[in-house]
């Protein structure tokens, strides 16, 4: 009977100072039963993986606003891979345009969510891709 | 006369509308809006007290200022048609300006990117994937001559949104006028400079609050000796609505960081009337019409007050509150893009109905990328449609004596007045930050908001309701690694070309008046005449000041 | 990949792997007794630091100057953060790493007390042994708040820390209970106030009276924004540990094997509980006279023994 709860790591990457979403995205997975850990602003993506690592997180859940996404995703996508930790899995939430999508996800990520998406989405896409 | 209401009253409920409510009921069980205010059927004369009108609401231009901070208001000048704007270099962005100012735009505002806002070269490693993105790459006084080429400063009044550097960008404004040949004392123009929301809402700080509150101040005595014309400041609650906060909130900490800003100035020597009057807002404007229009004459009239009671000040000047616009962004859906273009709209109406002195109108692609040029053009049509089209602007305050609107505004400034008494028990805004308290209220009313929407008690059109299938948005701007690469590289060509050691010497200087008690003006405005770059300068800073470690609220 | 794997992976350094294993003891893993059994003889015996304080105080701020100042002196430091879990969903928000994510040689680890009484999770104990058995030599514990939660905290830690600042309203009245049982040191954070001083002066009066066995309890002030105070602080704590490690080991193990036994069979209890069928009608039975509340609750418990665990 073990008691194994997901956990999921909230990154703010680069300089965007936007943390509306993230937050919210952080109450309603507590409210899903989940362990959150945030990382707070300017993270590099060293740190964030660091800090996947450490915490053993299912899933990292990028937030960025800043139009940064196409380069600072695959950097954090390609640092898990290096470190042996692909297995966790990659999201990302923002201002990320469509025609982008293709690109993220051919680097590793693996739902994206934009303005407007319900929150209950963002858990039940964990849910099921996370398998214990 | 009131009794005759109340009796006339009775009868209607009696006999009017209770056959009507049992028959069909209404919409919702409580109609409330974002400030959690209870919302009557209908307003009658009883829920305003008119006999105070003279005290609470007077004449524009006279405290209190709830009806305006102009006495002619827009019969006198329409407000400054102000478009935020900036991308990727300097160049494609003086190009942008250009255009604006041909269609009809009457002020500039600027949005610089984000290695610029947190005073970071274009080269540094932590702006990579940044530049250009949200806003222009200013490097240095090179990438501003050219971002105000054949604009001319003497006749063209400049916003600024930067706040950490913003003695920087300031700075190389004041030099680049000077080769233009325009003084520093017939500059107009306004630098955000308001450090406490960056710690609060915003994010995008660099030095610890006390630093920065050195700076600002620093900022305020030097203008005010020399730059009559130029607000120093803008005291902001668009960005604390941003993120999530409700109406009451946003006048209620805009306003209470303003007193932390009147405080330090006077604690640095400053006297309230020498400076006041150059101090400006910046608010939001949401989509609840009534609401928002209230919130303006609310905010006008706390202000009022807080400067004659709390801090004395003798000049009108300095009890006027004075306020920038910008609609609200996070309104607006990247689902159906065009309808924004409505939203916009009513969110003008609510800024102009409310009296502000300047507005930016969001453009309709707002949720996706930064504005083409055919977006932003409808932008500023929607301003000049309401402006010369809709009649609102040819008497001042058209709404006062609404019974709606007068109880609303005086409720508003009821709730912010008890959240500033609030802070002000937790020792003011600066501790309220640094303990989280301002982040939290934000947060919970950011979630409470969500929550309300997903479970469709707020409807938000083409999102929870209205839906339909669309085709990914074409021809949205976009900035390429293109621009990264341009402004790396003539980043590095401007290092090589100027003189080093006058570079140096100015960046010594300005860390021997960083360390002491000296105004750090004059010797940013050296060490920018001498092409120093933003991020040296601030590097300095850095060091000397240290950084700000944030407090995290979830 | 098999527990052994990871196991030797972990004791070799890796950090992914210590991460793994942790979460599988976390987790009540029915692995768990096998996983320890391996990983107990490479204890060698580590610092634990038990930080405890109100909210506001600044604890995760003296927990980053004290990892950083032990890690500059080239020793392995980790940070366990324990925050609470909610009694309703179960989930937790684990916000302390954000203010020492610039440590980069440090191990931090956020964990939720899973909703356990007294602040700390009870494979608290555990994750300690594991991170000593992977050299760690300083452990921190920040733990949820006060109140409870420092009562278990002296069960794990070597050195208990109770952290406060001026200006935190009635601080000195609600944290008596707290003061008056924590702790080997005090800290006053937020140094740089001007009522740093008179905290310290009335925490040292309380002391001097104090009936408790922390009457030598001594007091501290440390400034996190400026980094002030904490080499002192570090230089403090070789006098304040016990030398005798093996007799202290087995002390804490005692504590610890005697909670969780007792976790173990409130479980039980628990399940037996939520289990039993028509409930309900045997209470009415009980308040009618027709059976005796205490034959049921030994047969209970009987049924509860007899099963294989």
């Amino acid at each position: 009977m073990t008691d194994r709860k997901i956990r999921v790591l909230i990154a703010k990457p680069g300089l965007d100072g936007h943390d509306r979403g993230a937050k919210i995205i952080a109450r309603s997975l507590r409210d899903a039963g989940m362990e959150v850990i945030y990382t707070g602003l300017r993270r590099t993506p060293e740190q964030i993986v660091n800090a996947a690592i450490q915490e053993d997180v299912d899933v990292v859940a990028v937030s960025i606003l800043s139009g940064a996404h196409n380069h600072l995703l695959p950097k954090i996508s390609n640092l898990l891979k290096e470190n042996g930790a692909d297995d966790i899995l990659v999201t990302a939430g923002g201002v990320i345009p469509e025609k982008d999508f293709k690109h993220l996800e051919e680097n590793g990520v693996q739902g994206i969510f934009t303005p407007g998406t319900p929150t209950s989405e963002v858990v039940d896409f964990i849910k099921s891709h996370v398998e214990h | 006369m009131s009794n005759k209401i109340v009796d006339k009253q009775k009868e209607w409920v009696d006999n009017t509308l209770s056959k009507t409510l049992e028959r069909y009921g209404e919409r919702k069980d409580n109609f409330e809006n974002s400030s959690d205010i209870n919302l009557n059927r209908v307003y009658t004369p009883l829920d305003t007290n008119s006999d105070d009108y003279v005290s609470k609401l007077g004449f524009p231009g006279e405290y209190p200022f709830t009806r305006g901070v102009q006495p002619t208001m827009y019969r006198g000048r329409l407000w400054t048609m102000r478009q935020y704007s900036g991308f990727a270099t300097a160049k494609e962005s003086n190009e942008r300006y250009k255009f604006l100012l041909s269609q009809g735009q009457t002020g500039i505002s600027i949005a610089f990117d984000l290695p610029t806002q947190i005073g970071y070269d274009s080269d540094d490693s932590i702006a990579e994937g940044e530049v250009g993105k949200v806003g222009v790459a200013i490097d240095s006084l090179h990438d501003m001559e050219v971002l105000f080429d054949g604009i001319p400063l003497d006749k063209i009044s400049t916003s600024m949104t930067i706040n950490a550097p913003a003695a920087v960008l300031l700075a190389m404004y004041i030099v680049v006028a000077e080769k233009q040949g325009v003084s520093m004392d017939k500059l107009k123009g306004t630098i955000q400079n308001d450090i406490l929301k960056e710690y609060a809402a915003r994010g995008t700080y660099i030095f610890p609050p006390q630093q920065s509150m050195r700076l600002i101040t620093d900022i305020f005595e030097f203008a005010s000796k020399n730059m009559p014309s130029f607000n120093t400041i803008s005291i902001s609650g668009y960005h604390i609505r941003e993120a999530g906060s409700t109406a009451a909130q946003e006048v209620a900490f805009t306003l209470a960081n303003g007193i932390a800003y009147v405080e330090a100035a006077i604690s640095s020597g400053l006297d309230v009337d020498k400076f006041a009057g150059r101090l400006s807002f910046f608010f939001n404007a949401h989509n609840d019409l009534f609401e928002e229009i209230a919130k303006f004459r609310a905010a006008r009239r706390l202000w009022a007050k807080i400067m004659k009671e709390r801090f004395n000040a003798k000049s009108q000047r300095s009890m006027m509150l004075r306020f920038h616009t910008q609609t609200g962004g996070s309104t607006l859906t990247a689902q159906q893009p065009d309808n924004n273009i409505a939203r916009v709209t009513i969110q003008t109406l609510a800024a102009v109905l409310g009296g502000t002195q300047s507005l930016h109108t969001n453009s309709k692609d707002e949720a996706l990328a930064l504005p083409t040029t055919e977006s932003v053009q409808i932008a500023l049509r929607t301003q000049q449609i309401v402006a010369h089209e809709s009649g609102i602007c040819d008497t001042v305050d058209p709404l006062a004596g609404s019974y709606y609107v007068e109880s609303l505004t005086d409720k508003i400034e009821e709730i912010a007045n008890e959240y500033i008494n609030k802070i002000d028990k937790l020792g003011g805004a600066v501790k309220a930050i640094e303990s989280g308290y301002i982040q939290k209220e934000i947060a919970d009313s950011a979630y409470k908001f969500q929550k309300e929407v997903e479970s469709n008690e707020c409807i938000v059109v083409g999102v929870n309701k209205f839906q339909v299938e669309e085709p990914p948005v074409e021809g949205l701007l976009t900035i390429d690694l293109e621009t990264e690469r341009q402004q790396v590289k003539s980043l590095k060509e401007h290092k090589s070309s100027r003189d080093d050691v006058e570079v140096k010497k100015a960046l010594d200087s300005l860390k021997a008046s960083a360390e002491s008690n000296d105004n750090l003006m004059p010797v940013i405005i050296d060490a920018v005449r001498k092409y120093a770059t933003l991020g040296e300068i601030c590097n300095v800073l850095r060091d000397v000041f240290g950084e700000y470690k944030s407090v995290e609220i979830l | 990949m098999h527990n052994n794997e990871i196991i030797t992976k972990m004791l070799d350094g890796e950090v992914y792997s210590l991460a793994k294993v942790i979460s599988i003891v976390e987790s009540n893993s029915p692995d768990t007794g096998k996983i320890m059994q391996g990983i107990f003889p490479h204890c060698n015996g580590a610092n634990v630091i038990g930080i405890t304080g109100p909210p506001g105080a600044g604890k995760s701020s003296v927990i980053y100057h004290l990892a950083k100042t032990i890690s500059d002196q080239s020793k392995k430091v980790a940070v366990l953060a324990i925050d609470p879990n909610s009694h309703v969903t179960g989930g937790a928000l684990l916000g302390d790493r954000i203010r020492m994510d610039d440590l980069k040689d440090v191990y931090i680890r956020s964990i939720g007390n899973r909703c356990s009484m007294g602040g700390v999770s009870s494979s608290t104990y555990f994750i300690i042994k594991i991170l000593e058995a992977c050299k760690y030599e300083y452990i921190f514990i920040e733990t949820v708040g006060v109140g409870q939660s420092e009562v278990k905290i002296k069960d794990l830690a070597d050195i208990t820390m109770l952290i406060l600042a001026p200006g935190l309203g009635d601080d000195i009245q609600a944290n008596k209970a707290g003061i008056m049982e924590i702790g080997d040191i005090i800290v006053v954070n937020k140094a740089d106030k001007p009522d740093a001083l008179r905290l310290e002066m009335e925490l040292k009066d309380m002391l001097k009276t104090s009936q408790h066995q922390n009457a030598n309890a001594q007091v501290f002030q440390t400034d996190s924004i400026n980094g002030l105070g904490f080499n002192k602080l570090v230089e403090c704590f070789p006098s304040i540990i016990s030398k005798d490690n093996k007799t202290k080991e087995i002390e804490k193990l005692k504590t610890q094997y005697l909670e969780l036994m007792e976790n173990k069979i409130i479980t039980l209890v628990h399940n037996k509980f939520n289990s039993t069928e028509d409930i309900d009608e045997t209470m009415e039975d009980v308040l009618n006279g027709e059976q005796n509340v205490i034959d049921l609750i030994n047969k209970d418990i009987k049924d509860i023994i007899s099963t294989n665990i």
